[in-house]
């Protein structure tokens, strides 16, 4: 083990194992700090939990498979066929991955909420806003571009000379190209992304917390509600423990889907697969393709118009922007709406600062070390950690160093994929003349490998910016009011019944969001691919 | 049998406003070896996959047995095809790789069987079958490559650079058996290669494509030692004599005011005498070249290694034409 995998590993066993096994514990406490089995078997009997247990269950795995049905055909669309305006179905898939749930609940809402605008007009579309289909529609928005994204990497990672072999011995029969081509290439694709997107919509709070309501309560709003609204501590670790251990099983399915994805991994040709397609089918696959273009694209089209409409009167106005841009402004959660600016950013520039750096030293530590962490990452939800935070650290160090640690961990993954790509492109050969000229240390890091891997630490650095200022979950767990960010006072907002405001707030996360995208695409999407 | 199976008219192709191919109008035989000889860039692959239907032609039109084939896919024209990377599918043995295209077929598993086992025994590679791509090596993956191109029983069989990312021992062996295999079934083969030696040892028809376009067509030997332009005889890195100068009066060949004359270097020989003088020799696997300066030209010589061993650079030489000169090609212009 090098000496990058050692610092690496303590870093992230102080802000997170440690943090997530303290946490964890509580479920086997009583009230008296004393071991018991009960509270796990008490929480395992009552009704509420079972049922909550059955809707996370059915919710992540129905949103799962829509998604991948979805994200795999228009995936198979893309490289079958030239779409009018395809970059335009990378840049919206993108920023619709990439967008802060307070975006999609806001632009869902909007549009198939109590008073949206499509459920007004085709009142059968209301249910798109609310309960388990709401739910299951806006996790299937988030997660269509993630299965896009595997799916169409997959595809278009086949080689070049494969598709001819199979095209030219296949006597152009369907079938032979879909059994030799597609489901081989794409099956560990779709079953890895499955995987994932079955633990973020399992895992997934802002969502259910806005649009479910409390009869479709996921268990992480029930860790929610048990910790915050109930105060019963140990009952929310015994929910985080059931939900690790699920977590925990499907980490391990993806661990060996992992290896098996690597023997079939090929050089990138990004190339038409050169198909006979019919008129009719060419058409159709236009239809379905800006079908789905516009169901993600029209919840982030509604929130910038939603904020210059008064919900009252449905008149336009611009009272919201001029409250938003009064920095002394109360939007009702008794703090000023420069304050929530000021907590916005300074949480995004710590977590820039301290996430990036950590994730540097985890993206250059041996790659076994990375795919632990990486994977181990991905069994701890967002309210598991917080909850760990809180028992470890909470009174100790002051609150918003918690929410940083929250953000800092949200980051890691995505953060240490890029600095790895970042890292594995740099040729040995350089890395290794600087060491036999000497060079070690903390001059290396700062002489050596941040100029070398500067476009990959930009990228890392501007997504480290867009999944600050967009988390939710953690914040809303960790902070009072006087700690929020832009995201927790947009829920609060929408409690409050401001629509127009937290609209408003929306679209501010959203150009930021937006913004960023369009700066890191391009960089990510060849990297995505690798 | 030696009819035009394939022909090729007015082909033009570009890509993003890049003339790829340009007024290609080529035949190639029945039952031979016929070999597209160019450098990288040339436009080999294209013009093979727009005969084999993988891309299509912006203009111009494609001839199977005399039957206009330019819009019809791939597995309608009875052609098969060997890629430069063996490209197995992963997930099958090299027997079920081999089966693909029969199993299209629908044929019936013994008859599957049976054509397996004969195209593993022409291959060698009847050892193999239970393999996968990832346990074989390069050399063998090639050969599964061609025993799949085999097995379905086209006519006519393409090969894109085949031997291309091979050693040298391996790629004079396979290109050895190609020829066997082709001779004993009779199969038309259209080869593409950007190697002199392999085009030349193989083929029994060569033409050569330069930036795009055919600068010459024929028999092997014809095309190779009687080129038809200066462009072609450069690709074969001949000597080109202007007719005016000192050399081809030194060769006693007959002078004219506008031409040149095509001297491949084993046309040439070393004699007695001072009017050149020996530069450098090149020692290559089977032979030696020398180059010789001769009236201010630089001029090739191709010998044996044996007779190479005579002589040292820096002396001065004489030359000498090896052939009757009514077999030297003249290029007018």
């Amino acid at each position: 083990m090098n000496k990058w995998a050692v610092i690496a590993i303590v870093v992230i066993t102080m802000i997170i194992y440690l943090p997530v096994i303290n946490g964890l514990k509580d479920a086997f406490l009583n009230t008296n700090n004393q071991f018991t089995l009960g509270t796990l078997s008490n929480i395992l009997s009552k009704n509420n939990i079972r049922r909550s247990l059955w809707i996370t269950t059915i919710q992540a795995l129905t949103s799962t498979l829509i998604a991948l049905l979805i994200g795999s055909l228009l995936a198979v669309i893309m490289v079958s066929i030239s779409i009018p305006g395809e970059k335009l179905f990378h840049i919206v898939g993108f920023t619709a991955f990439m967008a802060p749930p307070m975006i999609v609940v806001t632009g869902f809402l909007d549009l198939y909420g109590e008073y949206g605008f499509l459920s007004s007009i085709i009142p059968q579309l209301g249910v798109l806003g609310k309960g388990l289909t709401g739910i299951i529609a806006a996790h299937v928005f988030y997660n269509i571009p993630l299965a896009f994204s595997f799916v169409y990497s997959a595809l278009i990672g086949v080689p070049r000379e494969i598709i001819h072999t199979v095209i030219l011995f296949s006597g152009g029969k369907v079938k032979y190209i879909i059994k030799k081509i597609i489901i081989p290439y794409i099956s560990p694709a779709i079953i890895s992304s499955g995987l994932i997107i079955f633990i973020y919509c399992f895992t997934s709070f802002a969502i259910p917390l806005s649009i479910g309501g409390i009869y479709y309560s996921t268990l992480e709003v029930y860790i929610y509600r048990y910790y915050k609204i109930s105060f019963q501590p140990n009952n929310a670790a015994a929910i985080a423990f059931i939900q690790y251990l699920i977590l925990q099983l499907i980490v391990l399915i993806i661990i060996a889907m992992y290896r098996r994805e690597k023997i079939m991994a090929a050089p990138i040709t990004a190339y038409k697969y050169p198909f006979k397609i019919s008129r009719i089918a060419y058409f159709l696959g236009i239809i379905y393709s800006y079908a789905v273009l516009f169901y993600l694209l029209l919840p982030l089209i509604i929130i910038p118009i939603y904020g210059f409409v008064n919900p009252y009167t449905n008149r336009l106005d611009i009272d919201a922007w001029t409250h938003l841009l009064n920095p002394t402004y109360d939007p009702g959660i008794g703090v000023s709406i420069g304050q929530i600016y000021i907590n916005t950013f300074y949480y995004a520039l710590m977590t820039l600062v301290l996430g990036v750096s950590i994730s540097l030293f985890i993206a250059v530590a041996s790659p076994r070390t990375v795919d632990v962490i990486y994977l181990s990452l991905l069994a701890i939800s967002p309210l598991t950690l917080s909850y760990g935070l809180l028992r470890s650290y909470g009174g100790i160090l002051p609150v918003p160093l918690i929410i940083v640690l929250a953000h800092i961990t949200a980051t890691l993954p995505l953060a240490t994929r890029l600095l790895r790509i970042g890292y594995y492109r740099i040729p040995r050969i350089i890395l290794d003349s600087a060491r036999v000229i000497g060079e070690r240390g903390i001059p290396y890091i700062f002489r050596v490998l941040i100029p070398l891997m500067k476009p990959s630490l930009v990228t890392a650095s501007l997504l480290a910016i867009i999944i600050s200022i967009g988390e939710f979950s953690a914040t809303y767990f960790i902070a009072t009011s006087n700690y929020y960010t832009i995201s927790p006072t947009i829920h609060v907002l929408r409690s409050l019944r401001k629509w127009e405001e937290a609209d408003a707030l929306a679209t501010l996360l959203l150009i930021i969001t937006a913004s960023i995208v369009a700066l890191v695409r391009g960089r990510i999407e060849s990297w995505r691919m690798q | 049998m030696e009819d035009a199976i394939v022909e090729l008219r007015n082909i033009y192709k570009s890509y993003s406003g890049r003339l790829i191919l340009e007024n290609i109008n080529l035949s190639f035989k029945a039952g031979k070896i016929n070999t597209i000889l160019g450098p990288s860039g040339a436009g080999k692959t294209t013009l093979l996959k727009i005969i084999a239907g993988l891309e299509e032609p912006d203009r111009g039109s494609v001839y199977i047995k005399g039957v206009e084939v330019t819009n019809k896919p791939p597995w309608k024209r009875g052609v098969s095809m060997v890629f430069q990377e063996p490209a197995l599918l992963p997930h099958l043995n090299v027997y079920e790789n081999i089966a693909f295209g029969l199993e299209v077929l629908e044929l019936k598993r013994e008859e599957i069987n049976e054509r397996v086992r004969r195209a593993a025994s022409l291959l060698k590679i009847e050892h193999l079958l239970d393999k996968y791509p990832e346990q074989l090596s390069g050399g063998e993956a090639k050969r599964v490559s061609l025993a799949r191109a085999l097995v379905v029983g086209a006519d006519i069989l393409l090969l894109d650079e085949p031997f291309s990312n091979l050693d040298l021992a391996l790629r004079e062996d396979l290109r050895r058996e190609l020829y066997i295999i082709q001779r004993k079934l009779g199969i038309t083969i259209i080869h593409v290669t950007h190697d002199h030696d392999e085009a030349l040892e193989i083929s029994d028809y060569i033409s050569i494509l330069h930036n795009g376009k055919v600068i010459d067509h024929g028999e092997t030997l014809r095309v190779y030692e009687k080129p038809k332009n200066r462009a072609a005889a450069k690709f074969w890195k001949h000597n080109v004599v202007n007719c005016k100068s000192g050399i081809v009066e030194l060769l006693q060949l007959p002078t004219c005011s506008e031409g040149y004359y095509v001297l491949p270097p084993h046309y040439l020989g070393v004699a007695s005498g001072d009017e050149c003088y020996l530069e450098k020799i090149l020692i290559r696997r089977n032979h030696a070249l020398l180059v010789v300066e001769c009236m201010g030209e630089s001029i090739i010589v191709s010998t044996t290694i044996i007779q190479a061993r005579d002589y040292s650079e820096g002396v001065r030489i004489g030359l000498t034409l090896l052939v009757d000169k009514d077999e030297i090609a003249f290029i007018h212009g």
